[in-house]
């Protein structure tokens, strides 16, 4: 006898970007976003009656396709990733020698597009992808000069050169 | 528009600086008037930490109160913006200080410590105690300043060892001055104030570091105190004033409400620097014992203490909104 065997693909999840881009996206993938975990058990999505085709798609107006598709590659890749405790990692020494190769690799991109990263992940409250962007960024800053950091981040020095001594001096005590 | 670091929301900037040394997070500041104002905005600012060790030597011995085995202890104030504490812990026991002193560069990550006070009071100490004890705690590499060393021999010994002196006066008291502005302009006040008072009552200003002077005077005379706090009162430039009191006119202010006992029963007095915590932000008075805090209204240095209207134990860090959980009300003079 052959018993029919049921498959269960996936759970899948619509996301909408703010230039009308629409992304199908596994639900155990993008459970890494609080902001948009909430949004589907508020709005009980979960039920395995609604078809991914007459489910709602769910609308991310502070992102761009571009950086949610990115943001969706790096669920995909951390998906298997133990839940975090923010109350431990609050308690945890704050370091930047700690992010993944991977990430590394995938975060090595343009400021712009790093930056964009760091507004969809605090928007969409992903806490890993949020602390490895602000990592990389402060890994550019570490140990520069602040004109070094001026040219890296193209930051104006708007200082009058009696406000720029002061803070020299200043900051005189914490210098080597 | 294009999104740059001055432009993410200061949430995030604060994430970014969150993970940076002090130094690192000094340098940010540096850069831009957006910088500057997000790291200082951050709660991680440190504009200065200094760790200040008082070698106590002020044994109760000398004041013929205490028993002779009385250990000396190391009162170590760790200052920063805004806050104090106090810690005393038994020199003697080496390791104690070396973790001590590695427990504090855990929590800020890159605090300096660039500062030993050794203050030496009024009270007769050996000078081979002096230097037993910088030998044994120079490897924290710190600067060491000596104060108030009155005693020809400890005098000799600071001037020979080529550290800084701030002070050797020997007076009774001093006022620390925590400032929330500019420091020219409080020098400048200062300069113009002095030809107010005696050589004898304000001996020195001393830039301590950049939001701090130093002065002393002596509080024997109240009203050069008085004359003092609304001297900076006036500044509208001063946060708190802090009153260094020696103990025997602490003792003389306690006694006359009969409040040895509620002294004795709280307070470890042996060591701890007694100090009157004046918050003019909240015009409330404080008698710091270290741990216990007692509430003193409308403390009136020009008429000394009969101004007082009650007195409050606080625990723990200086009370600034708590309730304190014992008060009492000291009969009228």
């Amino acid at each position: 006898f052959l018993f029919p065997i049921k498959m269960t693909s996936p759970r899948m999840i619509k996301l909408t970007s703010n230039d009308d881009k629409t992304f199908e996206v596994e639900r155990d993938v993008i459970k890494q976003s609080v902001t948009v975990n909430t949004l589907i058990t508020d709005l009980n999505m979960d039920d395995e009656d609604v078809s991914v085709e007459n489910q709602m798609a769910i609308p991310l107006p502070n992102v761009d396709a571009a950086t949610l598709e990115m943001v969706i590659t790096w669920c995909k890749q951390h998906r298997e990733d133990p839940p975090r405790n923010e109350e431990e990692e609050e308690k945890k020494e704050k370091r930047t020698d700690d992010i993944p190769e991977w990430d590394k690799t995938f975060l090595d991109v343009e400021q712009s597009v790093l930056f964009a990263l760091i507004l969809a992940a605090n928007y969409m409250d992903i806490k890993g992808l949020l602390d490895n962007c602000c990592k990389t960024v402060a890994n550019m800053i570490k140990g520069k000069t602040p004109d070094e950091i001026r040219k890296h981040f193209n930051i104006k020095n708007d200082f009058t050169p009696e406000e720029e001594e002061q803070i020299r001096k200043e900051n005189a005590w914490c210098e080597d | 528009a294009m999104l740059t670091l001055e432009s993410l929301p200061k949430e995030n900037v604060y994430r970014i600086l969150s993970t940076l040394s002090t130094k690192d997070r000094n340098t940010v500041r540096q850069c831009s008037k957006v910088m500057k104002e997000a790291v200082e905005e951050s709660d991680l600012f440190v504009n200065l930490v200094t760790l200040e060790f008082d070698l106590d030597i002020k044994t109760w011995d000398d004041l013929e109160q205490d028993p002779p085995d009385n250990p000396p202890k190391l009162s170590i104030k760790l200052e920063s913006d805004g806050w104090t504490s106090w810690h005393s812990i038994n020199y003697t026991e080496e390791d104690e200080v070396q973790n001590y002193i590695d427990t504090m560069k855990t929590q800020f990550r890159s605090l300096r410590c660039n500062m030993l006070s050794i203050g030496t009071g009024e009270y007769n100490i050996d000078r081979t105690e002096v230097e037993e004890f910088i030998e044994r705690i120079d490897f924290c590499s710190l600067e060491i300043r000596f104060f108030d060393c009155n005693q020809q021999s400890i005098f000799d010994f600071a001037l020979s060892s080529g550290r800084p002196i701030e002070y050797f006066t020997g007076f009774d008291a001093s006022i620390k001055l925590d400032m929330i502005v500019d420091l020219p302009q409080m020098k400048r006040l200062f300069v113009k104030q002095k030809e107010k008072f005696s050589d004898k009552d304000v001996l020195s200003i001393v830039e301590q570091d950049h939001y701090r002077l130093e002065l002393s005077t002596d509080i024997s005379d109240p009203t050069t105190i008085h004359r003092l706090i609304e001297m900076v009162r006036s500044s509208e430039c001063m946060e708190r004033v802090q009153v260094d009191l020696t103990l025997p006119y602490l003792n003389n202010f306690l006694s006359s409400f009969n409040l040895w006992e509620l002294r004795d029963s709280l307070v470890d007095t042996k060591g701890h620097t007694e100090v009157i915590d004046l918050d003019y932000k909240t015009q409330r008075y404080f008698i710091n014992f270290g741990m216990w805090y007692m509430e003193v209204e409308r403390f009136d240095f020009s008429t000394h203490y009969t101004d007082i209207r009650s007195v409050a134990i606080y625990d723990g860090t200086f009370p600034t909104d708590r309730k304190p959980f014992y008060s009492v009300t000291p009969p009228t003079i």
